[in-house]
């Protein structure tokens, strides 16, 4: 039956729809041009801090070519083919791909967690935080190990905050009675208790369940075997044998379980494990090659004196921001620990607990609406508040650690509030129900069933709330933090720095390189933390999501 | 289910005379139609949400180890009758409840009864399948834990089987339960809400977001379920009602209960000329 | 399975109207026995016992309505379920003739008519609902079509014998033989209603077996 070919002239664009499409296509571009806008301008700055922080046009051209041949061409091809994209190769085992991508995480990620542990060991004093390691993890440890084997929950539930607090002021005398004994020890086998031992368990439980119970009691000797190792590589080699633990059992080991791991479980995926060899192998072979060929490399600020070496004021070459770096990492620390509990303590009640009608609601309203203001309040004025408050009322000397920690996690709070807030509203109701059908009570339903569910947001909106605190300056000035220390800080009572204040500082040098090359590498590092905090949130967020 | 002709002395909205007693109906012939002891009862129940009046003096009898269902236009209150049961409105905030609510002779409104406690004698179903996002395994084994009761295997693997799930899901305790069809998470649903053991359970309108095969299994279920449990049911498919229960009660636009008695007498004879025309279709 | 109880109610509603049909041709077997023999016992067995058909056939009846009422069958299942209700309104019209053949056997005084073969003519009547009921049982199409056939010698057996009946009364006239005017008239007209019941039954069958036809294929070609 062929159709009616009457009247179908109405299908074909009219003038009045060509004129509609049209509008549309520039409405578009507008809007185009105005995240533009955004981007090219953010584009600029990094083009600017990184011409002045890395000095690429001090660098022959044979430099980027050894580089682009070492470093870049194989990983692009790597990932060519790890993405399937290089038909005449084949197409990869379905496995690659998360091979590939727990590979890179494991190996950066242990990577830098082990080297941030080891500076922020370091400089705090490995004894105290070796006693604190153990007072904090054992106690709980011990009931929740008591749980498991009795059956009991009832007491042991609560009992493990207890069990934690407990272990805190068992800590604080240990650390005051036997500190300064186990100062004598050697760094690194106090290392060997901070690092090796929760590895040797972490790595071990792992194990128990990826394999058996007899891989797992296997994994944690290897590892106590590994850091012992470390160190006398580390000695032998010449570097810290305490760094020496740190890479034996806090990276190498995790690698280790990744490759067994990979050998037995995922065989076929086997080649996304070349992934961080070929990054990291490219970029040594270029760094030796360019060496050794003499190639002029950039005319970089961005130097290993730089991170690693402490400031000098008069000689931009010598200009070190390592205590800067180690000092904000740990008024990070601070931060999370004061801002966390409290903030996600606060939402969970205006979310789950607070009344919604009469005087309670309306107190609860008035609370919430306030904690959204407080999220505007210029940074300048929480200073005000650290300095009344730590510098005034309690009579803290100016420029502690624990005054900078508290001042910016208070900064915090209220983002952290309103992101645990949005968190919760997000686990749909019928949860809820479900489980108070089920008998129920509410502090049941939130524990095992809304807090789990908003968990990964709330961690998601903490970290990102830190990465923006990293960056504060003003308020770190006004409480009185100095600009220019020579050692990272020893405790939560010694005097605090930050980059961010240093960076400002610098920028105050009369010698023009101060200005240009140090801030420029200063800025840099601080934006590379930063980035580094926001890709672990995005990386927490996805996880939770696509379970 | 050949059911007789016979009278029901709760026909009338107004009706307050019904007895904790067990009620025993004077009949000739058939034996399924015995309704035997009453498990819950409500006198008089008034529910407000605010200024509004969602139920009228509602008195229905219960009986245990049969599916009451309960049918009705939208919004006439049936939803709201079934959570005043386990007290689930109290959840609500703008919701008062009057009258009295009877778990076997017991007024579950009064002042010294815990509704947490409550709940773990009468379990619920919920329209939208909700399981928890955790494992099959875990989410049977929630409601007993959170009663402090003992979980093992064995319960897990009865529940599932009651709940006809256990053949389709014996190999993958450990997957996420998210990862099953709407109809097996209801069933699901059904195997947590019936791991502990409760007296009743209630089901509100527990097929209708699935489709045609899974609300057959769904149906098939509750009738295997009322064979240990007390099954009360809201249900907006008047023909699922008539397919499966045993006693129906009608509730009209404004929660007023106009008529409840046997399936059979309600759909084929009711009493009331308006039960006549709802079930007729001739007025929503 | 799927609707499992329901599905047994199905079953259950197909084995209670085979059993009012055994019910239903048992009645009818005495009753011809009866008239055989003249045994008023029997007879009065047999119309003693339609009450127990007609209480049957009110409980099939409200199952069927049951049926329809709670279940919504449709397709095959409504099919079936409607044909064994217009089957057991057959059966107990059945159970209704069998009961007559008990009220002649009390009424007749002699029987005098040893051309007329009834019992053979009812045993083939009492076959024809046996046959149709099996193939009510299993379905059987093929049968339901052969038993339309079967009627057709039926209804030639019994106007045969009603003639027969009718020309052996004309000829006794003329015969000349001395009769009892008042035992004749009632014994004719008993065995000409006993014939005209016959094929009634044989009717019935045939009823039976379209029924099933329809339910099976959905064809009324036997529906007239």
């Amino acid at each position: 039956m062929a159709t009616d070919t009457e009247d179908t002239d109405w299908l074909s664009t009219d003038a009045r729809l060509r004129w509609q499409r049209l509008k549309g296509r520039l409405f578009v571009g507008v809007l185009v041009l105005a995240t533009l806008v955004g981007v090219l301008a953010l584009a600029a700055l990094f083009a600017y801090i990184g011409r002045d922080a890395l000095g690429p046009f001090g660098a022959e051209p044979s430099w980027f070519l050894l580089y682009f041949g070492t470093a870049v061409t194989p990983i692009a091809a790597y990932t060519l083919y790890v993405t399937g994209r290089l038909r005449w190769l084949g197409d990869p085992h379905p496995d690659v791909r998360t091979v590939n991508d727990t590979a890179f995480a494991v190996v950066f990620g242990s990577l830098v967690l082990g080297l941030v542990v080891y500076a922020v060991a370091t400089a705090l004093a490995p004894e105290d935080v070796a006693i604190y390691v153990v007072c904090l993890s054992v106690p709980p440890l011990l009931v929740r190990g008591y749980a498991r084997r009795y059956g009991e929950t009832h007491f042991t539930g609560p009992g493990t905050p207890v069990s934690v607090l407990f272990g805190l002021g068992a800590g604080v005398v240990v650390a005051v009675t036997l500190g300064e004994t186990l100062a004598l020890l050697v760094d690194w086998l106090l290392f060997l208790v901070v690092v090796t031992l929760p590895a040797a368990a972490l790595l071990g439980s792992l194990a128990v369940r990826r394999f058996s119970r007899r891989w797992g009691y296997l994994t944690s000797a290897a590892v106590l075997v590994l850091g012992p190792a470390g160190a006398i590589g580390g000695i032998v080699a010449g570097f810290d044998p305490a760094l020496g633990v740190v890479l034996a059992s806090g990276v190498l080991a995790p690698v280790g379980l990744l490759v067994a791991d990979t050998v037995a479980h995922r065989r076929g995926g086997w080649p996304g494990l070349l992934g961080p060899v070929v990054l990291i192998g490219g970029v040594l072979v270029g760094a030796t090659l360019e060496r050794s060929l003499g190639i002029t490399g950039l005319n970089s600020w961005l130097t290993p004196t730089l991170v690693f070496d402490s400031w000098s004021s008069t000689d931009p070459t010598a200009a070190g921001i390592y205590p800067q770096l180690v000092g904000s990492i740990i008024i990070v620390a601070v931060m999370a620990v004061m801002s966390f509990p409290v903030g996600v303590g606060a939402a969970i009640y205006l979310e789950e607990y607070a009344p919604e009608t009469g005087w309670g609601g309306r107190l609860a309203t008035v609370l919430d609406v306030n904690i959204s203001n407080l999220a505007g309040v210029p940074s300048v004025v929480y200073g005000l508040l650290g300095l009344a408050l730590f510098r005034n009322a309690f009579g803290l000397a100016p420029g502690l650690v624990i005054t900078a920690g508290a001042t910016l996690g208070l900064l915090i709070l209220p983002i952290v509030i309103v992101a645990a807030q949005e968190a919760l509203r997000s686990v749909p109701d019928e949860l809820r129900q479900g489980s108070y059908g089920l008998g129920a009570s509410r502090w049941q339903t939130v524990r095992n069933v809304v807090l789990p569910e908003a968990l990964p947001g709330m961690l998601t909106g903490t970290i990102l709330a830190l990465g923006r605190a990293i960056g504060e300056t003003a308020p770190l000035v006004m409480i009185g933090v100095a600009a220019t220390r020579f050692s990272p800080p020893e405790g939560l009572f010694s005097g605090a720095t930050a980059l961010p204040l240093q960076i400002f500082a610098s920028a105050g040098n009369a010698i023009p390189e101060y200005r240009t090359g140090v801030l420029a590498a200063a800025s840099l590092v601080l934006l590379v933390t930063l980035l580094a905090m926001n890709a672990t949130a995005i990386l927490v967020r996805n996880r939770y999501e696509n379970n | 289910m050949s059911q007789d002709n016979m009278t029901d002395p709760e026909q009338s909205t107004n009706a307050t005379a019904t007895v904790s007693a067990p009620e025993v109906d004077t009949d000739e012939s058939s034996i399924d139609s015995t309704v035997g002891r009453t498990v819950i009862e409500t006198r008089d129940l008034d529910v407000y949400y605010g200024d509004e009046q969602a139920l009228q003096e509602v008195s229905l009898s219960i009986p245990e180890r049969q599916v009451t269902a309960m049918i009705g236009p939208s919004g006439c209150g049936k939803s709201t009758f079934l959570r005043c049961l386990n007290r689930m409105n109290d959840l609500v905030e703008t919701a008062r409840v009057e009258g009295e609510v009877l778990l076997n002779g017991r007024n579950l409104y009064a002042e010294d009864v815990d509704p947490v406690a409550l709940r773990r004698r009468i379990g619920m179903v919920f329209q939208q399948p909700n399981p928890f996002p955790k494992s099959i395994y875990e989410n049977v084994a929630y409601g007993r834990r959170v009663q402090n009761k003992s979980v093992d295997d064995e319960i897990v693997e009865q529940a599932l089987r009651r709940a006809a799930l256990w053949d389709e899901v014996k190999d993958q305790l450990d997957q996420s339960a998210l990862e099953l069809s709407g109809g097996q998470q209801q069933r699901l649903c059904i195997a947590r809400a019936i791991a502990v053991d409760p007296e009743v359970v209630l089901m509100d309108e527990p097929a209708s977001a699935l489709d045609p095969v899974a609300t057959s299994k769904i149906e098939d279920l509750i009738e295997e379920l009322a064979e240990d449990y007390t099954v009360v049911i809201v249900t907006h498919n008047m023909q699922q009602a008539a397919r499966i229960s045993d006693r129906t009660a009608v509730f009209l636009t404004g929660g007023e209960l106009v008529e409840v008695g046997p399936t059979q007498r309600v759909f084929e004879n009711p009493d009331s000329d308006r039960v006549e025309d709802y079930i007729t279709g001739k007025f929503g | 399975m799927a609707r499992q109880s329901y599905q047994d109610q199905l079953d259950d509603l197909r084995e209670d109207v085979l059993y009012m049909s055994e019910l239903v041709i048992d009645r009818y077997r005495m009753g011809l026995e009866a008239l055989e023999r003249q045994d008023e016992d029997l007879a009065w067995r047999v119309i003693e016992g339609d009450d127990e058909v007609n209480e049957l056939y009110l409980d099939l009846e409200g199952d069927c309505v049951d049926l329809v009422a709670l279940q919504q069958p449709v397709a095959s299942d409504l099919r079936f379920i409607a044909a064994s209700f217009k089957i057991i309104t057959d059966l107990e019209r059945v159970g209704d003739l069998a009961t007559n053949l008990g009220d002649y056997t009390l009424d007749a005084t002699k029987s005098r008519f040893p051309d007329v073969d009834v019992q053979a003519i009812g045993d083939l009547a009492r076959e024809m609902l046996e046959d149709a009921m099996v193939a009510y049982a299993e379905e059987d199409v093929a049968a339901c079509r052969e038993l339309a056939e079967r009627d057709d010698e039926l209804d030639r057996l019994c106007t045969e014998a009603s003639r027969a009946v009718v020309r052996d009364l004309i000829e006794r006239e003329l015969d000349g033989t001395e009769v009892d005017v008042e035992d004749l008239l009632v014994d004719v007209s008993r065995l000409l209603l006993t014939i005209r019941d016959i094929e009634r039954i044989g009717d019935h069958a045939v009823n039976v077996a379209a029924r099933t036809l329809y339910m099976v294929e959905n064809d009324d070609e036997l529906l007239y």
